[in-house]
């Protein structure tokens, strides 16, 4: 290939310099940290938007697959390409644009270091909150394609909750701004976590926080697993949101103790570090209610870092808790499951047995306030049987976290390593509706083709419908209902208008079908341990809210009305609504029931389509079922009047709403006067 | 998991033993990319084919038959062997050791590279032909005429290299150490080693040395020592590495009681690493590591017998740059720094990124001046930032490089050996 006409068009465009094609310059990205090892055909390391435009463009013109490279730290193959395709290693697009002290943003490039980012930061008493274990490597577009987290997502959030804008280069060529400010579909909420399949990410607009002024870090040891996890979910249920709880076994001990020396006791069978920050006169008392708790459950060994050398010391024996594991091995898996919290020792003694059964050796870490579990097995790769019962055991471990209510990555993605076991999580018609999402932007198919999203299988068939819906008002009580109405209305093509309390009738033009919401309201799961309620869409907000408070439980979520119309409305709420769903249930204009989420903290399987729900009034799909973070404590809800449904037709973006919205609603049947089909 | 069939890792066919034990080290690799932003080769280039990580794998890859030679050496060759990488990896993988065997197993293969190892078997071993030869090439520096060879082009004509080196090197002393110290007699309490930065290039680091010895009260002398062997190490001949270092030990052994006090860095790992060059001669093991044991860098010499300084009388902002073969190679961080808090009368600043190598690297600023050169670059910006108006390290090749970077970059700071400023305010006890 290295004479071939694309690779002459690629040096004409970026220069000799920028374009690696011989064998021994492709090899090292033929790897990440992953198992998968597939050639390039070749590399290109550019420099400037501009250039990235013109290598898309060019890939496109010679039907060349290609995927964007970060730092090549991610865990499931999903930086590499299909043999003899394309990698974008954004590298040397590393600059830090601007930083907004005012409005604490800043605008960055997507190879920028994370941990670079942070020591820029520091000094003006700001920080980023997402901190990947990878932190000291990984770039915050590798960040942003795998919607990292890090053992600070506790209580900060994970990379979607922080990125609050992006200049991206769709897979025609096309460059688009986007931003959470954006009236119309949350489509930065959507690239967010989309692991390249969607585009590049060329800049990044981030959201900043002011440095804690106080910060605690406490170690303590348990003779059990379990007695850590009921310490974790002590301190949860206490209304205590630490900015980290992380707990650690003894294997994993030992192999950080071997090259850190942080002091970590070695005999423990599990060791938790707990940080709290914030304000002194808060996190003193709540580092001594912590240390109360774990003195209820058999803690030995507590220890506060006494100055910043000892915490980072701390840190440090956490963070290198993978690479640690590489003295026992040349090789190390990191699983990534993520169940509810409270099934956290469940998923660990079902992980253990695995392992054991496989004869493997394992050491756990988790980020256990979010139930995000990292088994990390040893092995060789050059043993193939023991890499394929590695390979099988993880593959069960993740099975394990599927049946305890969980999901199959918290952090790490999907790649190209879990892409079948995306069919353990949804329906075949939310896969469906994936595939239409990748194809609305990348119709040649060629933006990181073979990841995210398993291998096609039948589309869903149409389903009997059975009549053709009157005009007026339909008040469903059931999914079952909202299902046949949609069919129904698919197949006669009837338009549908969603209608929760009534408080925006105008909506509604005389002489239509209308699909009122408010019997949708029965209560389907409330979890008082895991802080999570799954409700269903029309459930009327301000009588939950009493009955909640009632138990000493709270919502972030103002507004009054149906659940389902302040989601889609909603959009300047504070705190924001995005961050307050874990879960949702949708009918699509196909009739499907979608089914995104689930009642876990954590969880980047697949697009993050649910967010694409909030301020699309009503014009998606149909809400039937939300599951929301609950709060032991409550805070002051701030929700202004809708300002109005959004000009669809007259976004910058319009072209990719339109899109978008064929993937949930091909026929335009919702809400067809907010968002009128093509002329 | 997918893997194109060609890639598939599987073992190594057996090769010497030492390429054995590289072998076993680059296992411990994991891929997990931690120490790629701190390689100062993969920031200067972005590349990962140049990142402690692509250095390992494409070895492994190259052992087990999934690479060739020619494919590899670019990796190779790229790498500074600074060892910052090792220091942030947890499994403690040796990059720089490693890259010095890989060079040599491709050069092997190659057969590459005559006229380079008929250099450093039988030229570099024989102080008299090596540094006859330098002082006769120096001629040419001092009339001028490779400075006029240079700016017509010819240099660069015959090789880029060529003219990076004639830029670098911008002393051409007459004289050297080895000419101007006194040999020592057999039980010295110091043998000063003859370093070749400070014995061929800048003497007036020797001759502080000496300098603060004699101010120190203590006998010291020069023995007829030869290069370390770095070089070998660095142009993956081992062998050669191994001649110089058999040379040296034969030299030193005379001088029983004798610390080997080591006023280069570079230097001064090499020395301590000797007993690493024999892992398959237990004979020349054992008296590699009794010669060893009683080398010491000139930075612990000083923090051991600490000096009584007088003020300096130039009030200067300091800054302190890590030479990578005191800092990784042999721990010394702390002591430069402490050194520097004693001397009166100067404001020490702490230089940005003070943990990354210059782009010295020995030879490599000749050898691969593109990299070197913009490595050297992001130094000198730090350097800037710290508004020092000298900056110090403890290795020649750092300095010659410092030099060669302020110097492009129009910079009025001045660097210096650390024992140059600390020579000129040591009082007698």
């Amino acid at each position: 290939m290295s004479h071939s006409p694309f690779l002459s068009a690629l040096r004409a465009t970026l220069g000799r310099d920028a374009v690696l094609s011989g064998k021994g310059e492709l090899f090292p990205y033929a790897y990440d940290a992953a198992l998968d090892q597939r050639l390039p055909g070749a590399v290109v390391l550019p420099r400037t938007t501009a250039e990235v435009v013109a290598v898309v463009r060019l890939a496109r013109e010679y039907g060349v697959p290609f995927a964007v490279r970060g730092a090549g730290t991610n865990l499931c193959g999903g930086t590499i390409v299909p043999t003899g395709g394309l990698v974008i290693h954004v590298s040397r697009l590393n600059r830090l644009l601007s930083i907004d002290p005012e409005r604490r943003r800043a605008w960055v490039e997507p190879g920028l270091i994370n941990l670079h980012l942070h020591k820029s930061l520091a000094p003006r008493g700001l920080f980023y909150a997402p901190d990947p274990a990878s932190q000291k490597a990984c770039t915050l577009g590798g960040n942003v394609g795998t919607n990292a987290g890090g053992p600070h997502c506790l209580k900060y959030g994970v990379t979607s909750h922080h990125v609050t804008g992006l200049e991206l280069v769709l897979p025609d060529g096309g460059v688009i701004r986007v931003s959470v400010d954006d009236a119309g579909f949350d489509l930065t909420g959507l690239f967010v976590g989309s692991e390249g399949t969607l585009g590049i990410a060329t800049k990044i607009e981030v959201n900043l926080l002011p440095q804690p002024e106080d910060v605690r870090t406490c170690l303590v040891a348990f003779s059990s697993m379990e007695a850590a996890a009921q310490t974790v979910t002590d301190i949860i249920a206490a209304g205590i949101v630490p900015a980290s709880l992380e707990v650690m076994d003894r294997l994993t001990v030992a192999a950080v103790e071997a090259f850190v020396h942080a002091g970590y006791p070695t005999s423990a069978e599990a060791v938790l570090l707990i940080e709290v920050d914030g304000p002194r006169d808060q996190t003193i008392p709540e580092s001594r209610r912590i240390r109360a708790l774990c003195d209820k459950n058999g803690g030995t060994d507590f220890r506060t870092a006494v100055d910043e050398r000892e915490r980072e010391k701390l840190w440090e024996g956490r963070r290198g808790a993978y690479a640690a594991m590489a003295r026992l091995a040349p090789n190390v898996l990191v699983e990534d499951g993520v169940v509810p919290r409270t099934r956290l020792p469940e998923a660990v003694k079902k992980i253990r047995a695995i392992a054991d059964r496989h004869h493997l050796r394992m050491g756990l870490i988790a980020h256990a306030g979010d139930g995000n579990l990292h088994p990390n097995m040893i092995f060789d790769e050059r043993d193939p049987d023991e890499t394929a019962r590695v390979l099988g055991a993880g593959q069960e471990m993740m099975r394990v976290c599927v049946d305890l209510g969980g999901s199959i990555s918290g952090e790490h993605g999907i790649g190209a390593d879990k892409r079948e076991a995306m069919r353990w999580l949804f329906s075949p018609p939310t896969l469906f509706l994936f595939r239409e999402i990748k194809r609305a932007f990348d119709p040649a198919h060629l933006c990181n083709p073979d990841k995210l999203i398993p291998v096609a299988d039948v589309p869903p068939g149409p389903r009997g419908a059975g009549f053709v819906p009157h005009e007026g008002a339909y008040s469903v009580v059931s999914v079952d209902e909202v299902l046949g109405l949609v069919r129904s209305a698919r197949d006669s093509g009837t338009a549908l208008f969603i209608q929760g309390s009534g408080s925006k009738k105008w909506m509604v033009p005389d002489g239509k079908t209308v699909l009122v919401t408010t019997g949708l309201h029965r209560l389907v799961d409330l979890d008082r341990g895991n802080l999570t309620l799954s409700v269903m869409g029309g459930v009327e907000l301000p009588a939950l809210r009493t009955e909640l408070e009632k138990e000493g439980l709270f919502l972030h979520v103002g507004g009054s009305g149906t659940l389902g119309g302040v989601l889609s409305t909603n959009t300047g709420a504070r705190p924001s609504l995005r961050h307050q769903i874990l879960g949702l249930k949708a009918v699509s204009g196909d009739g499907e029931l979608l089914s995104f989420g689930a009642k876990v903290m954590k969880n980047v399987a697949g697009y993050d389509a649910a967010r694409l729900f909030l301020g699309a009034w009503g014009t998606l799909g149909v809400i039937v079922e939300v599951t929301l973070r609950l709060h032991r404590t409550p805070v002051e809800c701030w929700a202004p009047a809708p300002a109005g449904p959004p000009n669809f037709s007259g976004l910058s973006t319009e072209e990719l709403h339109r899109k978008v919205k064929a993937a949930f609603d091909p026929q335009y049947l919702f809400n067809p006067t907010l968002f009128a089909p093509p002329r | 998991m997918t893997v194109d069939p060609d890639l598939i890792s599987r073992p190594a066919a057996p090769g010497s033993k030492a390429e054995s034990r590289s072998y076993d080290d680059v296992m411990h690799c994991n891929r997990c990319g931690f120490c790629t932003s701190f390689c100062p080769t993969y920031l200067a280039t972005g590349d990962e084919g140049l990142s402690p990580r692509g250095r390992n794998q494409t070895w492994r890859a190259l052992m087990e038959g999934r690479l060739d030679p020619s494919d590899a050496k670019r990796s190779f060759d790229t790498c500074l062997l600074c060892g910052i990488c090792t220091s942030v990896c947890f499994a403690q993988v040796p990059t720089a050791r490693l890259m010095s065997q890989a060079r040599e197993t491709v050069r092997n293969a190659q057969g590459a590279g005559g006229p380079l190892r008929f250099f450093l078997r039988h030229i570099l071993p024989r102080p008299t032909l090596f540094e006859g030869l330098l002082k006769i090439l120096y001629v040419g520096k001092k009339t001028g005429v490779s400075r006029l060879l240079n700016r017509w082009g010819v240099l660069r004509w015959i090789s880029p290299r060529l003219e990076a080196a004639e830029e670098a090197v911008d002393r051409a002393p007459t004289s050297f150490l080895r000419d101007l110290l006194p040999a020592a007699e057999k039980y010295v309490e110091v043998v000063h080693f003859l370093s070749c930065g400070p014995n061929c290039v800048n003497p007036e680091i020797g001759l502080a040395t000496a300098h603060i010895l004699k101010v120190q009260g203590v006998r010291a002398g020069t023995a007829n020592t030869v290069c370390c062997g770095l070089p070998g190490q660095s142009f993956g001949d081992l062998e050669a590495a191994r001649i110089l270092a058999r040379k040296n030990i034969e030299v030193l052994e005379n001088y029983p009681q004798a610390t080997i006090l080591i006023d280069d860095s570079s230097c001064a790992a090499t020395v301590k690493e000797w007993p690493r060059f024999f892992e398959d001669d237990p004979v020349w093991r054992a008296r590699a590591e009794a010669v060893s044991r009683r080398a010491k860098d000139v930075l612990e010499w000083l923090t051991l017998r600490p000096l009584d300084l007088s003020a300096s009388s130039e009030n200067s902002v300091v800054t302190y740059h890590d030479a990578c073969k005191a800092r990784y190679a042999q721990g010394l961080v702390t002591e430069p720094r402490r050194l520097l808090a004693g001397v009166p009368g100067i404001e020490y600043r702490e230089l940005p990124e003070a943990d990354q190598c210059c782009g010295g690297g020995g030879t490599y600023q000749f050898m691969q001046p593109e990299i070197s050169k913009a490595v050297g670059q992001r130094k000198a910006e730090n350097i800037a930032a710290t508004g020092a108006t000298l900056v110090l390290t403890s290795s020649v090749s750092c300095l010659l490089q410092l030099r060669s970077v302020l110097r492009k970059a129009k910079s009025k700071v001045q660097a210096f050996h650390i024992v140059e400023l600390l020579a000129k305010g040591a009082k007698p006890l």
